[in-house]
Parts: C-alpha cells; sequence; structure tokens
C-alpha cells in the first residue's frame, strides 16, 4: 500500500465513524437533544493512553457503540508525554440476557482510530519531501476483539446502566510485521485493555 | 522478546534499561578486542532493514559464522516509523550478533519521537571510535528531518583533523553526499569538500537502496553505498595496512 492510500484510508474510516454516528438511529430515544451522548466510557491502556476518557452514541439496540475518546500519558509513564483523540467503533453482534438487567456480549470487535497531537507527527510530511516520501505517522488504526457485560440500572438517575469491558487489540505497523515476518510473533503485538461505560 | 500486557502508546520512548547506552556498551566490548595485528582486520555493513526483520535475523545468522569479522555497522533506518516497538525488536535480533554492533542514524529512525529513543537506546548521534588503525566517524546526515545543524560540520571537521594517529579514516552515514537529504543549502559539496581535504579513504553510505562504489566525486574519496538488507546483501570491508578491500556478499 503506497503512503497516499494508506492516509486515504485513514480518511475514509473516520468519516465512515462520523457517519454512522449522525446518521444512524440512536438506541435510545429519550426526551433530550439528538446530539446529547449516550454514555461516558473510561478506558485503561489499549494505545489510547494511560487512561482515557469519552462521550458517545449508542446505536441498533445498543449492537454498537460510537465513541470519541481523550487519552493521555504522561512523562513519567511513557517516557514522553502524549495527547491522542480517538474514535472508537465497538460492535456487539451477540448478547445474551443472563437474567433481568444483565447482558453479556462474549464477543465484541472493533477499531480505534487514534490521532496524536503534536509537531512531531504529521498526517502529510512537510513540503520539502516528495511524494509518498513517509507513511503518516499521526494516526495509527488499531483493531480489537473483546467482552462486555451490562446491567441495566433502569430506574436509578441520572444514570440508567454500566458497562464493563475488555479488549485485546493491536496496532495496524505491528500487524503488518506479524503478517510479514515470522520473527514477529503473535504476542509480541497484542496488548490488553479494559474499561468502563455510565450509561446517561 | 519484550511484550508489554499493556501498552498505553505506540509513541512511548520509554526503554528497558538493558537497552539502553548501547553504543557505549558496544564500544566497550571492542576494546577488548584487539586485532592480532593492527593493522590487519575486517568489519561488516549491514543497512535499510526496515520492516525486514527475518531479512535481519537472517543476516545475524550469516554474519555469525564470518570469523574475520570485528565489528558491525548498521547504517541506520532500522526502522519504518521510528517507533519503540520496532526499536525494540531490530535490537532483540542484533543482540545475537556474536561481535558488537554500531549504528548510525537513518531518517526513518527520526520519525514521530524516533530520535529521543535513538539517543536512549544508543545515544550520541554523531561520535567516532578508533579500532586497529583505522578512525570511524559517524555521523547524522539526515538533513530534512531536523531544522538545522545537520550534518554537524564542526564536529565531522574536528573529528577528521584530529586522526589520533590512525592510518585510515573511514566516515560512515546514512544518506549519502549525493543523497536526496543531502542537495540542498551547499551540503553535498561541504560534505564532499571535506572528505577530500582530509583525506577520508571511503565514505560509507545506505539510504538510496541503490549500489554504488566509486569515486563520485573523481578525488581520492571512495564512496560506497550499500545495497539493503532486504534484498539479502551485506558486505565486508577488509583493511591491510592503507589498503582497503570490499566484498559484496548476498545470502
Amino acid at each position: 500500500m503506497a503512503p497516499g492510500t494508506a492516509r486515504k484510508t485513514g480518511l475514509i474510516l473516520l468519516l465512515l465513524t462520523v457517519v454512522i454516528g449522525l446518521a444512524c438511529p440512536k438506541s435510545h430515544a429519550k426526551d433530550r437533544p439528538w446530539f446529547f451522548p449516550d454514555h461516558f466510557k473510561s478506558q485503561y491502556a489499549g494505545n489510547m493512553g494511560l487512561v482515557s476518557v469519552g462521550l458517545g452514541y449508542s446505536h441498533f439496540d445498543d449492537k454498537l457503540h460510537l465513541d470519541v475518546f481523550y487519552g493521555y500519558v504522561p512523562t513519567f509513564v511513557g517516557g514522553v508525554e502524549t495527547h491522542t483523540v480517538t474514535t472508537k467503533i465497538a460492535v456487539f453482534p451477540i448478547n445474551y440476557i443472563i437474567k433481568p438487567g444483565h447482558k453479556l456480549s462474549p464477543l465484541t470487535f472493533g477499531w480505534n482510530l487514534s490521532v496524536i497531537i503534536g509537531e512531531d507527527y504529521f498526517f502529510k510530511p512537510p513540503d520539502r519531501y516528495p511524494e509518498n516520501y513517509y507513511w503518516a505517522t499521526n494516526f495509527k488504526i488499531m483493531p480489537y476483539i473483546g467482552a462486555r457485560a451490562h446491567r441495566d440500572l433502569s430506574n436509578r438517575i441520572p444514570f440508567s446502566g454500566l458497562d464493563f469491558y475488555v479488549e485485546i487489540g493491536t496496532v495496524d505497523l505491528y500487524l503488518h510485521d506479524f503478517l510479514h515476518s515470522k520473527f514477529v510473533g503473535i504476542w509480541d503485538i497484542l496488548n490488553f485493555s479494559f474499561g468502563f461505560g455510565v450509561n446517561f | 522478546m519484550g511484550c508489554d500486557i499493556f501498552e498505553y502508546s505506540p509513541y512511548q520512548t520509554n526503554l528497558d534499561d538493558e537497552d539502553t547506552d548501547l553504543t557505549r556498551m558496544n564500544l566497550d566490548w571492542l576494546a577488548t578486542n584487539v586485532p592480532a595485528h593492527p593493522d590487519t582486520f575486517a568489519f561488516a555493513i549491514i543497512t535499510d532493514n526496515h520492516s525486514h526483520y527475518d531479512q535481519l535475523a537472517s543476516a545475524v545468522r550469516h554474519l555469525n559464522t564470518d570469523v574475520r569479522i570485528a565489528f558491525v555497522l548498521h547504517l541506520g533506518d532500522l526502522s519504518e516509523m521510528g517507533l519503540r516497538r520496532e526499536y525494540e525488536w531490530v535490537h532483540d535480533i542484533l543482540k545475537g550478533l556474536a561481535v558488537p554492533y554500531l549504528v548510525t542514524i537513518g531518517n526513518h529512525d527520526c520519525l514521530s519521537n524516533g530520535v529521543r529513543i535513538y539517543r536512549k537506546m544508543f545515544g550520541e548521534l554523531n561520535y567516532s571510535f578508533i579500532f586497529g588503525n583505522t578512525k570511524f566517524v559517524l555521523v547524522n546526515t539526515n538533513a530534512w528531518e531536523f531544522e538545522s545543524d545537520v550534518p554537524n560540520y564542526q564536529f565531522l571537521e574536528s573529528q577528521l583533523a584530529d586522526r589520533q594517529g590512525s592510518t585510515n579514516l573511514i566516515v560512515a552515514a546514512h544518506v549519502p553526499p549525493f543523497g536526496d537529504q543531502m542537495s540542498r543549502d551547499g551540503n553535498e559539496s561541504k560534505y564532499s569538500g571535506l572528505m577530500a581535504d582530509y583525506g577520508v579513504a571511503l565514505s560509507i553510505h545506505g539510504h538510496t537502496h541503490q549500489y554504488y562504489r566509486g569515486h563520485y566525486y573523481n578525488d581520492d574519496v571512495e564512496y560506497l553505498v550499500a545495497e539493503d538488507l532486504r534484498d539479502y546483501w551485506y558486505y565486508i570491508v577488509t583493511i591491510a595496512g592503507d589498503s582497503l578491500h570490499i566484498e559484496g556478499i548476498t545470502y
């Protein structure tokens, strides 16, 4: 894939995320403005920050979530301070009602598209470089699989439910290196993360 | 290989202690490998592995069967995106070498936080050492990756001016003077002028992925651009007195 194609892929995924977020029917029709988010989430690790916090929407009877996160890594943890904005798509195709108000999604999947903020990263390299000299360095596409547990808190204002989720993910470049070499093994490219959601 | 269960950012720069200060460690190791005859020794050149880890690993296996080699020079672009994981994977492979290895930074190694990681993992971007009868000067020629002062001519000239008793001078840098990143601000003529003025025997490079060997500027300085590792090439330079023998090896 040429660097230019990779840049376009990133943009298309981002656009797709936004279109799904704005155009798809939301799960919970409630007495509040259409743009009001359905949930707050916070995640630990997963290449989105030491901790990240996000707001998002639930669609298709809670089978698809779409969130925008801000994530932070302090210098003492990452060696360098990072600020990232991540759009997260989460699909929950299988949902078991364990008992009334308790739902388990044993296999979830999705991707995070993470953009890092700062002068050391670029979408397109500066003008001094010829076309297609470098890949974009400021975003990473990070696919994952995971699981989710949900509990309704239907009558407990202000929160209508709680989610807890775990994920195993990787990064586009790591996946490329795994697929193109015997040296890079599957356990070299995977990382774990977990988070919770509070439904409004 | 090290695998963190939790990763907070692919752009992280923190390293395990054992993966830091490698240039100094390798130079200390090299200092214990004094050649039997200081005028006669050999070293190997590898370059531009980018994401080609298997080729790098197989180069290491081949290099370890060659007992002539005193050390290995990696001429840069050891990563594709300058990320910590890439640096760690490459060192995991190169630490399998039976001899010390020394690195010059490549332009890809500068991407994102690559320079920060390079400094932690290896050390200075410009440095020199003496082995046998030869002084090696390693410089950063990735001019487009830095705002200014690259190449650092003050360092280069001071190192070339003081031979410290060595018979031969060899300079190693990622981008050759006739490469794209050296094509502006008079860098090509400044660099090649210094090589000629101080009687450098050999100037070694990577970056272009195309083999070149010859007296590019029709002076006494020989230039070698090494073929990249992904095409299964490395080079052995044998020094005997003031004569240099270069052998390209495909495997």
